[in-house]
């Protein structure tokens, strides 16, 4: 496959950078990434994983575009509110760059879909805002064996994982299952400033190209946490031993979802 | 005995637990946090028993359900 | 004969492009075959000379080049540069300064915006022959 002339411009800082170069862009163009989540953390992850390239953007999100989404979904602008969040994260993709396919899932995401989901995708975004969509995602990529990326931000804070099946622990062999309902607070309690969905999401698109094109080591057995007010990022070793810290799963959960957002 | 909390070293008590650190550092949400110690997890049943170690190092792991 | 990845010509192209209006220039190295030479990786190097019409591979970069080529079991084949405005054939210049007559001297013209044209030519003396080059595709 020869990239167009147009595509030599387009990608041109991929192209000569040693560690991507053409035939990483090729990947890219060749990948399928699904953003679960097209908010704080989904937002500007698609928008970088759109720009890159990457050929087949799969996003799955529920719900329409709400005011109080502006102030850190970039993806959606006020022109958008009340539109389908897939809708407008699409036409955003497709603005920055017409040479992706971008794939809309308007739906909530369960123990009864999620399988087919991610079956067809090379690497998965969990950008979703709750405990049980998180736990779902995991376990449905350990069982699909697809490799994922992990994220959570509130207030100040943030923090990343990668799952590559067979290399390093899950998010259910850290956290072992989901706290109670109203036990942690989420960003809707607690608050969360708009740039730490930039932070976190861009490092999860970072994770994805990374898988993608083969640059650099992933962020696997290890979890990386930032606290924005003390301007500091630390990457926490976490216990591998060469497999799960839990029982194998065999059967996907459907925790009880908390009332306000979710997947 | 020193040990290392979270990369900061500090200077605690002999005998010291996993408990009563959570408690002196004043660990949110302390029934739902993740302890490493030397990279390895300590189940929460065992936070009162497990004494630390002149030398350790433990982490915090949080959960953090944020993302739209 | 000279073979080429369609991928490593487009690393080229990409870097010649966004070096104009000065020469661009690298490396290039990979495995002989008899009478041919198969190009494995392409290196893109500063010009120190930092003209449209002169070219100077950076010393440093080249020694780092020649210590990556040997990690991986490379052999040196020769160089590549650009011509932003001249057809892709040997200047005097060119041909003077071109020591090796083993080596593949690649030039790559930007002359036309549209159609870049590269040749690989081997110099010995004053001649520059041009030699056979094959675009591998992906």
């Amino acid at each position: 496959m020869a990239l167009t002339n147009e595509q030599l411009e387009r990608y041109s800082r991929h192209i000569i950078l040693k560690g991507i170069g053409s035939r990483g862009q090729k990947k890219l163009l060749a990948a399928k990434v699904l953003i679960i989540g097209a908010g704080g953390l989904g937002a500007p992850a698609a928008m970088y994983l759109a720009a890159a390239g990457v050929g087949t953007i799969g996003i799955a999100d529920a719900d329409e575009v709400d005011l109080s989404n502006l102030q850190r979904q970039i993806i959606h602008s006020t022109g958008d509110v009340g539109k389908p969040k897939v809708q407008s994260a699409k036409e955003t993709m497709q603005e920055i760059n017409p040479d992706v396919t971008v794939v809309t899932h308007h739906t909530f995401v369960s123990a009864g879909n999620i399988m087919d989901l991610i079956k067809d995708y090379d690497f998965i975004l969990d950008g979703t805002d709750n405990f049980p969509a998180k736990f779902l995602i995991n376990d449905a990529c350990v069982m699909a064996e697809k490799p994922f990326s992990h994220a959570g931000i509130i207030r100040f804070q943030g923090q990343l994982m990668t799952y590559v099946p067979g290399h390093g622990p899950c998010y259910r062999c850290v956290f072992k299952q989901p706290p109670p309902k109203d036990a942690v607070p989420t960003c809707s309690q607690a608050g969360v400033v708009g740039a730490m969905g930039g932070v976190i999401g861009s490092l999860q698109a970072m994770e994805a190209i990374k898988y993608i094109t083969g640059a650099g080591e992933l962020l696997v057995g290890h979890l990386l946490t930032y606290d924005a007010l003390k301007m500091e990022f630390r990457k926490i070793r976490l216990p591998w031993n060469g497999s799960h810290l839990h029982q194998e799963i065999t059967r996907l959960v459907d925790y009880e979802q908390k009332e306000c957002g979710g997947i | 005995m020193k040990i290392t909390v979270a990369g900061t070293s500090k200077e605690v008590t002999e005998g010291l637990t996993v408990a009563q650190l959570i408690i002196d550092e004043q660990v949110e949400t302390p029934d739902y946090v993740t302890v490493s110690v030397n990279d390895e997890f300590v189940e929460s049943g065992a936070f009162k028993t497990t004494k630390l170690r002149d030398g350790d190092s433990v982490e915090f792991l949080y959960f953090m359900g944020g993302g739209r | 004969m000279i073979k080429l990845n369609q991928a490593d010509y487009e690393t080229m192209l990409s870097h010649a492009r966004l070096s104009l209006p000065e020469e661009a220039c690298g490396l290039i190295a990979g495995v002989t075959d008899g009478e041919d030479k198969i190009i494995r990786k392409v290196y893109l190097l500063t010009n120190i000379d930092h003209s449209p019409e002169h070219f100077s591979l950076d010393p440093k970069e080249q020694l780092a080049a020649i210590k990556d080529m040997r990690l991986h079991g490379l052999v040196p084949l020769g160089n590549w540069h650009s011509h932003p405005d001249t057809p892709s054939r040997p200047s005097e210049e060119d041909k003077r300064l071109a020591y090796d007559s083993r080596a593949s001297y690649m030039i790559l013209s930007l002359m036309n915006k549209d159609n870049p044209v590269l040749h690989s030519f081997r110099i010995i003396g004053a001649d520059a022959e041009k030699e056979e080059l094959t675009i591998l595709p992906d």
